[in-house]
């Protein structure tokens, strides 16, 4: 049988880690009656937690137990507390990619669309770099939102998207670790990157642009594969030692998120400079950054009015760059 | 000025009948011609300008074997944002489309960057690549014709 490459979350998963959540053991027949299903729907249930490598123990006469603690995304938590925003939350248990799902979406081009998903089998970064998605571990969360603005007025979007995430990472961990931002959009932590941001255009049109906004962030992932990363990176647990709901970050960051869009379409990037001074990593540091293949070393200056990097050159000039591979330069 | 708008224009320029249409918005202008031919008055080639209004060469009225439309169209698809074009979804496959590939009304030519904001461009119509006018990782500007399509 071929897989499926989109599922749903299925409720019996999220049902059977939540009695598995207090740590102790739970055998098989009472995981049936406690669940209302059958012996072999509980072993297809257990299956499946061995395929996507959730690490539990299982003993002959005893049943099963978690390692560690894993609570699943749950929408309808994450729609609770955040109140009466008309927001539709789509949760999947595994997708190719949470911003192909959602540029396919036949929604209605006006609705604010969330899609969540606890894995991802096609995670990908800037010009499909992949971005490592295992199962239950970490937040792989689009957004789908509609701008009544040209294409042309959205310069700087990328920025402000990453001003939400680093605001809502810094309110989960405190603020006496300023999270940075390498421009466009890294959120390091430490030197480390701790969340990735990638914005597709979907379309636009008589002034009308949709874009997709996908947002990975590390969450309690702590050991994995260093084969899988090529950079790197950090994660909230590695921080600060928690073990997170991930629900509870998901609703921080969809209120933030919104709040910073909203703002973003009234009154423009300038409205955020001086949130982007405060958390810009780059600044006044020597800096090495790839045009195409065209490589430029300078001191960056932070940004112009469009967002673009502003760098100063070795014969004195000021060059701004939209786009481009930045590292900062070994002294 | 959006190809799209242009493309409307020949549509209502062709609807009408009527022979010239002329369209200023600030500093673009556009003249759509119908080149009338007194025998066949149901289909003309249209010759369509941008930019520059220049006065329209009329054509050597050719004897066509069918009335078939003789459009001599000549679309540019342009970048809608500053940033970089990539004429391949990634460096290791091979590019969205070669010179001579026939494309259909909405198949992706390239994509273009701007501080990870992806912009993938599509084809607004349908016709065979003539020429690819920029080179993969490339800057380009506002506007910047990126693709012929013939």
């Amino acid at each position: 049988m071929k897989a499926k490459t989109t599922l749903v979350l299925n409720q019996n998963l999220v049902k059977l880690l939540r009695l598995l959540q207090d740590g102790q053991y739970h055998d098989g027949t009472s995981i049936g009656k406690t669940l209302n299903i059958t012996r072999g729907g509980v072993w297809k249930l257990i299956k499946k937690l061995e395929q996507y490598q959730v690490a539990f123990t299982s003993m002959k006469g005893k049943g099963y137990q978690l390692n560690e603690p894993l609570i699943l995304l749950d929408g309808e938590k994450i729609q609770n507390s955040l109140g009466k925003i008309p927001l539709k939350i789509e949760v999947l248990e595994k997708v190719d990619s949470t911003n192909q799902y959602l540029k396919l979406s036949q929604a209605p081009i006006e609705e604010v669309r969330v899609c969540l998903s606890e894995m991802q089998t096609k995670g990908r970064g800037r010009l499909n770099r992949s971005w490592y998605s295992p199962f239950g571990k970490n937040i792989y969360f689009s957004m789908r939102y509609p701008f009544q603005k040209d294409l042309s007025e959205l310069s700087g979007l990328s920025l402000v998207v990453a001003l939400s995430v680093a605001h809502t990472l810094n309110t989960i961990i405190g603020f006496q670790e300023k999270i940075k931002l390498k421009w466009p959009n890294d959120v390091i932590v430490q030197g480390e990157k701790m969340a990735g941001i990638l914005i597709e255009i979907q379309a636009e049109s008589n002034g009308f642009s949709q874009v997709v906004i996908g947002i990975g962030i590390n969450v309690n992932e702590t050991d994995a594969d260093q084969n899988n990363i090529t950079q790197p990176w950090s994660s909230l647990k590695k921080i600060t030692g928690i073990n997170y709901d991930r629900n509870g970050i998901c609703a921080e960051l969809i209120s933030k998120l919104l709040s910073y869009l909203q703002r973003f379409s009234v009154s423009g990037l300038s409205d955020f400079n001086t949130e982007w001074q405060e958390r810009d990593l780059l600044f006044g540091k020597a800096v090495e950054l790839m045009s195409g293949n065209q490589p430029y070393s300078g001191i960056a200056q932070g940004i112009d009015a469009q967002g673009h990097l502003v760098l100063k050159l070795a014969d004195g000039s000021l060059k701004g760059f939209s786009s481009g591979d930045t590292s900062l330069r070994k002294q | 000025m959006d190809v799209r708008k242009i493309k409307k224009l020949i549509d209502l320029v062709n609807e009408t009948g009527i022979s010239e249409l002329e369209i200023k918005e600030g500093e673009e202008s556009v003249r759509i011609t119908r080149v009338g031919i007194s025998q066949a008055a149901t289909t003309a080639p249209l010759h369509l300008h941008t930019a520059t209004p220049l006065p329209v060469a009329a054509p050597s009225v050719e004897t066509l074997a069918a009335p078939e439309v003789a459009v001599s169209q000549q679309h540019t698809v342009n970048s809608p944002m500053v940033g970089t074009a990539y004429l391949a979804p990634s460096p290791q496959v091979p590019a969205f489309v070669k010179v001579g590939d026939r494309v259909q009304v909405g198949d992706v030519l390239c994509i273009v960057e701007a501080m990870k904001m992806f912009n993938q461009i599509e084809s607004d119509i349908a016709g065979q690549v003539k020429s690819i006018l920029v080179e993969n990782g490339q800057p380009v500007e506002y506007g910047q014709p990126l693709f012929v399509i013939e």
